[in-house]
């Protein structure tokens, strides 16, 4: 018996040629995807930096210029209020759609009745192809034969009149923009919490913890990571909102609901100025990174401890 | 067994290659859905296909690809820097006719050479003609042209208590502020409109402006958008939208499409829209009426009382990289004829040729009143390969002034250094 560990049998150790081929299957699966990236990521993005230094406009030679498009977009007054209304804008959206999201999911994770009805309403925002989408609320915001002043002014209150200042066709972006992404946050957030162990909630609420401190400091913790990957996705998102500008508003009145990316395609496909549009994609770029950057780093910085032994 | 392999091997091949063969003889038209209406009927009551006769002599199959107004301006460049295109032909706007369209259009004057189209460009309208020719080359055949003129739903305006269309900024001033009210239904009515979507702010302004004898770039080529009558064009706009005669939501709403459901009363539009307008259930045959666009009373000289507007047009030119030049110039040469020509007539397309356009306006109240205003108006802004960005710079500052309060002559004084710096 005392020979056990004698005569266990050893375990093999790789030899020099199935550790080749061991590599070999690693980089035949890899090189796929970073030839993908490298091909419509890394080459285009190369190739925008260059044409961002260039006065390229269709139908006519470019030329290089230096710095000159970030110098011109850094001094331009309308510029940095497209860049200050952005970084509002995703602030803004980003947690308004969080608060809903964790507020329907912690509604969803109690013994509702028929749940699964609410789910499915729940996700037709986010079924519902997004232009349409923006349609459809154009319709019911409209001043004048829409659906949502007709409620307000079946009530007594004073119609609002969406779309027609700065201040109102700002609103109404943002009632869109939380009403499309909402529901996927509320979806993954509702699944972390069904997985929250129900002994922990439950020890929780034998040491006489309330309602508000089992959500602080039992619910909350187990789902920060779900919460801060979808913080981190609607952010980017957010950063790069097109779609609902240019069908409701189309940047304006004025430029007063244009963000950059909007103003890049104005730039760009609007004006023809190529080299200053890839300007902006790359201030866009840049700012998508240090936002996506922050947030990592506040999410995981906790989860990830330095080890202090 | 192999007997019968082989003939269904050859008859698949005779079929692919007859797809392909099909494929071969296909055109592309790029245009806006006007083409496609005006050139194939589509969406009109009594809509004929000018183009049916083409496909048949020529075994060609034409498509029709419909852009929306800001995709057409993006695709001129998109596909006219392709080597190798599936579109052939395009139609190009006066917002996109500038001199950098040589970068993307064939010339068309060596097909001319060897099959001339009749009478062009002698029989054609001078201005369009002549800003679709870059050096000396004709890039376009004019197709479409136009003026924009007032168009007023008869029964609102008569049960408004407006007995006489307007023909003066006040008069249009007093009979929007009318013909503004709210239906049994509570919908609203607004009195007026120009279309206030960004591209089209420049033709809005434009008109606007000539009521007071303003223009954006007078016939000197000088930038005069900051004089006093365009500074006043621009004040005016903002009251009628401040005090609710024209649309709350100006900046984002189609004008037409609100005029073609009766929830506008009047509205600055195309004087060939009378088919559209009159396939409208809510308007009904007859139910509009055409009128000049008004003009100031000290402004009134040589028997004229009425302004000038934006004159409009489209033109059809062969994309660089098309794969069917000789055809596309067959089917270019086909819709210039006086055949399909009077087929897209009859769709509602005014054309560009003269004869024809004077004699449309001898039985189409619309056409005559279009013709009136055509001889006295212009594009809003001449041709330069930095047309766009003067475009948005306007789109704007008009929006500025108008919805979001902006001091007219500041805002007016800025735009004008910056068109200066573009077209000066």
């Amino acid at each position: 018996m005392a020979t056990n560990a004698s005569t266990a049998a050893p375990i093999p150790r790789p030899n020099k040629r199935s550790r080749y081929s061991e590599n070999l299957l690693a980089a035949t699966a890899v090189t796929p995807p970073i030839l993908l990236l490298v091909l419509f990521i890394g080459i285009p993005a190369v190739a925008l930096l260059a044409t961002a230094f260039t006065d390229y406009s269709p139908g006519i030679e470019p030329e290089f210029i230096g710095w000159k498009n970030f110098t011109t977009l850094f001094n331009s007054s309308v510029f940095y209020s497209i860049l200050l209304r952005n970084i509002g804008y995703v602030i803004g959206v980003v947690s308004l759609q969080l608060l809903v999201a964790l507020g329907i999911a912690l509604i969803l994770d109690n013994e509702l009745p028929y749940r699964r009805i609410w789910m499915a309403l729940l996700i037709a925002p986010f079924a519902i192809s997004p232009v349409v989408g923006v349609v459809i609320w154009k319709n019911l915001l409209d001043p004048s034969y829409g659906l949502v002043n007709y409620v307000v002014s079946s009530l007594g209150l004073p119609t609002v009149p969406w779309m027609s200042t700065p201040l109102t066709s700002m609103i109404a972006v943002v009632i869109v923009a939380v009403w499309r992404g909402f529901p996927f946050i509320a979806i993954i957030l509702f699944a972390a919490l069904r997985g929250i162990p129900v002994e922990v909630k439950e020890a929780a609420k034998i040491d006489g913890a309330t309602s508000f401190q089992i959500f602080w400091h039992v619910k909350l913790p187990f789902i920060m990571p779900a919460l801060s990957i979808m913080a981190l996705f609607e952010t980017i998102f957010a950063v790069r909102e097109f779609d609902t500008i240019q069908t409701m508003t189309g940047g304006g009145p004025g430029t007063s609901t244009s963000l950059l990316s909007h103003y890049l395609y104005r730039t760009a496909f609007g004006t023809f100025r190529f080299g200053m549009g890839a300007a902006v994609g790359w201030v866009m770029l840049a700012l998508t990174m240090l936002m996506a950057a922050l947030i990592i780093w506040r999410a995981y910085r906790d989860m990830f401890p330095k080890n202090k032994a | 067994m192999k007997r019968k392999f082989q003939v269904l091997a050859v008859a698949m091949l005779t079929a692919l290659s007859s797809t392909a063969l099909a494929q071969e003889k296909k055109l592309t038209i790029v245009g806006v859905n006007i083409h496609e209406s005006s050139m194939r009927g589509v969406g009109l009551k009594n809509g004929v296909d000018a183009v049916a006769e083409f496909e048949k002599q020529t075994g060609n199959k034409v498509a029709v690809n419909v852009e929306t107004g800001p995709g057409i301006l993006e695709a001129l460049p998109r596909l006219g820097t392709l080597n190798k295109s599936a579109e052939d032909i395009i139609m190009v706007s006066q917002l996109m006719a500038n001199p950098r369209i040589a970068a993307f259009l064939e010339p068309l004057d060596k097909y001319m050479a060897a099959n001339a189209i009749p009478g062009f460009p002698q029989d054609w309208v001078k201005a369009p003609v002549d800003s679709g020719t870059i050096k000396s080359q004709h890039y376009l055949v004019p197709l479409r042209c136009g003026v924009w003129i007032f168009w007023g739903n008869k029964k609102y305006l008569s049960d408004q208590g407006v007995a006489e269309t307007p023909t003066t900024p006040e008069q249009l001033y007093e009979a929007a502020k009318k013909a503004t009210f709210t239906k049994p239904n509570g919908e609203k009515v607004y009195g007026f409109a120009v279309r206030g979507i960004s591209d089209q702010v420049p033709s809005g302004l434009a008109t606007i402006g000539a009521m007071f004898g303003g223009s954006i770039i007078n016939e000197k080529g000088e930038v005069v958008v900051n004089s006093p009558a365009m500074v006043k064009a621009a004040e005016y706009m903002r009251k009628l939208f401040a005090e609710g005669i024209m649309p709350p939501n100006w900046t984002s709403v189609d004008a037409d499409q609100m005029f073609t459901q009766g929830r506008l009363s009047m509205v600055v539009s195309n004087d060939n829209f009378t088919s559209r307008f009159e396939s409208t259930e809510a308007l009904g045959p007859g139910g509009t009426v055409p009128f000049h666009v008004p003009l100031q009373e000290s402004l009134r000289k040589n028997g004229i009382n009425y302004a000038g507007s934006q004159s409009f047009y489209w033109g059809a030119g062969i994309l660089k990289g098309s794969q069917n030049k000789e055809q596309a110039y067959a089917l270019l040469k086909y819709l210039a004829g006086p055949q399909p020509e009077a087929m897209m007539m009859s769709n509602g397309n005014q054309p560009c040729r003269s004869a024809p356009l004077a004699k449309l306006g001898e039985t189409v109240a619309a056409n005559k009143v279009g013709i009136d205003t055509l001889a006295i108006s212009r594009p809003p802004l001449p041709g330069n390969p930095r047309l766009s960005e003067a475009s948005d710079a306007i789109a704007v500052a008009v929006q500025n002034i108008v919805v979001n309060g902006a001091d007219a002559k500041k805002t007016l004084d800025t735009l004008s250094t910056d068109l200066k710096g573009i077209y000066e």
